[in-house]
């Protein structure tokens, strides 16, 4: 059914008004947050590099590093992990098993759908068969001791990001709920082109429609706040004690010869353009924190990380990701105190060539 | 996600029939049993021996006992008997890869191995929905 802007601009899910907001709404953003000020868990987007995230977060558990987060937040494949690492630490084997115990088939089937490369049910099959009543009853009552779980979703037909209150749209309970959790889930995490996109439905002003939803990680590898207050000409502090961002994917150039071919060029460019925003969201985030005197911290896949991968979601590859992150996250210096740095390749001229007519 | 394209064209089922016996004077019983696969079917292919992915679904349609794919990006031919006995060729490109198996009921198992033997392993099949 069509729509106006206005319409989508004003739609909210039926029976559940605070499900969500506009990601560039800094009055909701702020009415969102927790009451109290605390520790924020930032899950960034990566798919099967979520398994580095995994692995981090079961680590940190075992060690008993793992703060109770004021605030969690994830985009993508940071979605699909977020319930559990907010829920607490005895969902770490739910964790485990989701980015251990998956292939490929798990995730997705080849066949073009008319709207992507391939079609995700196996994913939303596999979201429902982990996002349960049960987690949803721990979510809710972590929601109402003042938490807040939120995973972003790209609104296609707005162009706006969409922010999803979890634990609020867990608190209204209800099989409706649940539907919509994991529909959330799976939206954030539908690569527009790759997987299907997820419409969801709204209703404005008594016309009910559906809005095209698409992975969050098309409005930024991870959120931290509306772009507005993340702006370096903002003076906006973040309420936090101290930040978190978890990066779920390889910051470092990864050289392959590509194929002359459509989906390994879009492939590889995309996974490109994902290092850049990623390297350039996290150098915001560190001044905002620095801004706000909030202590910065921040875990990436080391540039050591070498395991060969025998195509998507390759299980042995994701195992020995979650094996990184689970001793990174046992270490001592689990997480870094600034971005990491940007790689210095070697120069391509000759050192004996001079600059002409410099001066 | 290069491997991925790659390993569409290696492999997965379809049809071959094997010569089976039927009843000549139940026309109608006979062709709505040749036709007892035809439908939408997923196929997992799990890779046990080389260095392919360890497993990958794809969409198949049968129809007519024959096996198509509907995605062009790659090409799938075979044939289902009544007996459920299945044979299939998926190839993309110079690749290619051919499955053997029975299909019965909504479900099926089988075989496959890449046209130059590089790969080998088990798929096993669902069907999702019936022809349309």
């Amino acid at each position: 059914m069509p729509f106006t802007a206005a319409e989508d601009a004003a739609s909210s899910i039926p029976g559940i008004p605070d499900a969500r907001f506009w990601a560039d709404s800094e009055k909701d953003f702020n009415k969102a947050l927790p009451p109290q000020p605390g520790p924020w868990l930032i899950l960034s987007s990566g798919g099967a590099d979520g398994a580095f995230g995994a692995g981090l977060l079961t680590g940190l558990t075992a060690a008993g590093k793992r703060p109770d987060y004021a605030v969690v937040t994830g985009v993508s494949t940071g979605a699909l992990m977020a319930p559990f690492a907010f829920a607490g630490p005895h969902y770490v084997e739910a964790l485990r098993k989701e980015y251990t115990n998956v292939s490929a088939a798990d995730i997705f089937e080849a066949g073009k759908t008319g709207e992507s490369f391939v079609d995700s049910w196996p994913l939303r099959d596999l979201i429902a068969r982990e996002i349960t009543p049960g987690l949803l009853t721990d979510i809710a009552t972590e929601y109402r001791n003042g938490r807040r779980l939120f995973v972003v979703s790209t609104d296609l037909d707005a162009e706006r990001c969409v922010v999803w209150n979890l634990g609020a749209i867990a608190a209204h309970g209800g099989d409706g709920a649940l539907k919509l959790f994991r529909s959330v889930l799976l939206a954030s995490a539908s690569v527009p082109g790759g997987f299907p996109p997820v419409m969801v439905d709204v209703e404005a002003n008594g016309t009910h429609f559906q809005e095209m939803h698409v992975d969050g990680g098309v409005c930024g590898q991870f959120f931290v706040a509306p772009a507005a207050l993340m702006a370096s000409t903002s003076d906006y502090r973040l309420p936090a004690t101290q930040l978190y961002i978890v990066v779920n994917s390889g910051l470092q150039p990864d050289f392959k010869v590509i194929d002359r071919f459509a989906p390994p060029i879009l492939t590889q460019s995309v996974g490109m353009a994902v290092k850049v925003d990623t390297r350039l969201m996290l150098d915001r985030a560190y001044v905002v924190a620095k801004r706000s005197g909030v202590e910065f911290n921040v875990a990436t896949i080391p540039a050591s990380f070498n395991a060969p991968s025998k195509g998507p979601f390759d299980p042995d590859y994701m195992g020995a990701l979650f094996q990184t992150g689970y001793e990174q996250g046992r270490s001592a210096t689990p997480f870094s105190t600034q971005p990491p740095p940007y790689p210095r390749g070697p120069a391509l001229l000759p050192s004996h060539i001079e600059k002409t007519g410099a001066n | 996600m290069k491997n991925f394209f790659r390993s569409i064209f290696v492999v997965t089922m379809a049809a071959l029939l094997v010569a089976s016996a039927s009843i000549p004077s139940e026309a109608a019983r006979r062709a709505a049993r040749s036709r007892a696969y035809d439908g939408m079917w997923s196929v997992v292919i799990y890779t046990a021996y080389g260095n392919c992915p360890r497993a990958l679904r794809y969409s198949l349609r049968i129809y007519d006992n024959r096996v198509y794919s509907e995605d062009q990006s790659f090409q799938a031919y075979g044939a289902a008997a009544p007996s459920g006995a299945i044979r299939v060729t998926v190839a993309q490109g110079s690749q290619s890869a051919s499955g053997v198996g029975r299909l019965s009921g909504n479900s099926g198992r089988g075989w496959w191995r890449t046209s130059t033997g590089e790969c080998s392993g088990q798929w096993t099949a669902e069907r999702r929905a019936a022809n349309y």
